[in-house]
């Protein structure tokens, strides 16, 4: 009980809350990749491209995200021939590298949505201005538009990489020892529930660190007063 | 009312007159009610029985198509109810949770092919209805002679998170890659499509899973045994401790295996005797 669980359970704890930062650190970039052609493609003059990623953010935010694990990781056990036969089943035959996949296409479609509403959020009578004044369309993206959206991006993408940390416990479904996965195992062979208020105290930890560490980059970084 | 009357004596007597109408036809309904209650209850004669169990470990505990629970953990534990003269409510649960759920009162007994183990009748009493052997199921250009931990070296064995055979794997087999899945069926699944090269559990429900369609085409059942005390001596049912129940259940189970209803029940899954 107590401390004790805490101290006997220790390297197994410490394993599961690397691979929660290893699924964490791996899913967002990747995510924050994926997000960039999205962001540009909503906003792009085509209705075809336009109407593709419609799709794939009601996909993406439209169904829970433990259902797309099991549809990518064991969906893909059944398509196994077709995906040798592409050469990428590599990237499958794996739990990490499907979940870190499945947390980055998720995670994807909710950043671009939040980053194509910073980007129009940005008061078009500024770009406007801009244009009077003579500047390319490059530099009014690459000095009027983007700080600006970054900055109104910010908190929500804060709150996206505490939701991933988060979420990431839901890699336990598919057989990855993650934080949860750990106290699961942990409980059931001791039966002790104290085990999930530790892990209850590491999560938090995590995000609250997070949390701080985002609000200092923040008040550092976007210290120009509000337009 | 819509017209005025006249105060008076009549308007009094009329009044009241309603008002016992009203008082009347009101405890009239409010008897019907009572009397439809009481005979429902009398009638009701039989306990209702909560039992947990987890619904994906066939050929033990699964749900069919239609979403009913069937297996013979649900063929016996009607039978002891049918015994006990009780009606069997069954609820389905993540298998973790069965036996805290027990302890929280959520049921009052869980049959689902659970080990006897030392740990567990520490916190539970376990009433014992099959026994088991455990094994392992290898994809079929993956098999191996030797299912000891130096035989299986270098393998990626395959079990279900929470179980006795988790707790063997672990404890034993360094030299292997375990992968943990939160049900035996998703753990098929990965040694159906090659992630894994083997599945160790119950050498029952392995079997059961050979004689399927999916089972055949991938896969060969190990003829070999794997013993250790962590796996337990036998399968029972859990009851809290010191549950009343416990006398009930055992008489139940005695007089099942008495009368051959326990070989009938077991016949339809194994060819075999488990008891």
């Amino acid at each position: 009980m107590g401390a004790n669980l805490l101290v006997a359970n220790a390297s197994a704890l410490i394993e599961g809350t690397l691979l929660t930062l290893a699924l964490v650190c791996a899913a967002l970039p990747l995510a924050g990749l994926l997000a960039v052609p999205l962001t540009i493609g909503l906003g792009s003059r085509s209705r075809l491209i336009r109407g593709a990623i419609h799709a794939y953010l009601v996909f993406f935010r439209g169904s829970p995200l433990i259902a797309q694990l099991f549809l990518i990781y064991y969906g893909a056990g059944q398509f196994r021939p077709t995906l040798e036969s592409i050469g990428i089943w590599w990237v499958f035959r794996d739990a990490f590298p499907c979940a870190v996949l499945t947390f980055a296409l998720n995670s994807a479609a909710y950043t671009t949505v939040l980053v194509r509403g910073a980007i129009d959020a940005v008061p078009k009578g500024q770009i406007e201005a801009a244009r009077a004044l003579g500047l390319p369309s490059g530099r009014i993206t690459r000095h009027v538009v983007v700080p600006q959206a970054a900055r109104l991006a910010f908190p929500g993408y804060g709150n996206e990489v505490v939701l991933m940390i988060k979420a990431s416990a839901l890699a336990t479904v598919i057989t990855l020892f993650d934080l949860m996965g750990t106290l699961r195992l942990i409980y059931s062979k001791t039966f002790d529930l104290t085990i999930f208020v530790w892990g209850a105290l590491i999560y938090i930890l995590l995000i609250g660190t997070f949390r701080t560490v985002a609000h200092l980059v923040e008040q550092r970084l976007f210290c120009w007063p509000k337009v | 009312m819509a017209h005025r009357q006249a105060a008076g004596t009549t308007a009094t007597v009329e009044y009241h007159r309603q008002q016992r109408q009203v008082i009347m036809q009101f405890s009239r309904i409010v008897l019907a009610v009572c009397a439809a209650l009481f005979t429902q209850t009398a009638s009701a004669q039989e306990r209702a029985l909560k039992i947990g169990t987890e619904g994906a470990y066939p050929p033990f505990n699964s749900v069919n198509s239609e979403g009913t629970l069937i297996g013979l953990d649900i063929d016996i534990g009607n039978e002891i109810c049918r015994r006990l003269e009780a009606k069997c409510e069954w609820i389905a649960a993540d298998f973790v949770g069965l036996i805290p759920g027990l302890q929280n009162g959520l049921y009052d007994m869980v049959i689902a092919s659970h080990s006897i183990t030392p740990e567990r009748t520490a916190v539970v009493d376990m009433v014992r209805y099959y026994s088991s052997d455990a094994t392992m199921i290898f994809a079929k250009d993956k098999l191996r002679d030797d299912v000891s931990p130096a035989g299986m070296a270098g393998a990626a064995i395959g079990v279900q998170s929470g179980t006795t055979h988790a707790a063997v794997l672990d404890a034993q087999y360094g030299e292997a890659t375990i992968r943990n899945y939160p049900t035996q069926v998703e753990a098929y699944a990965d040694l159906a499509s090659g992630r894994i090269d083997a599945v160790m559990g119950d050498k029952m429900a392995l079997y059961d899973y050979a004689q399927t369609e999916d089972g055949k085409a991938c896969c060969l059942l190990s003829e070999q045994a794997i013993k250790d005390p962590v796996l337990g001596d036998g399968v029972g049912i859990i009851l809290a401790k010191n549950s009343p129940l416990r006398a009930e259940v055992e008489a139940a189970l005695t007089a099942i295996r008495d009368d051959a209803t326990y070989d009938t029940l077991t016949n339809v899954y194994f060819p075999f005797p488990i008891w």
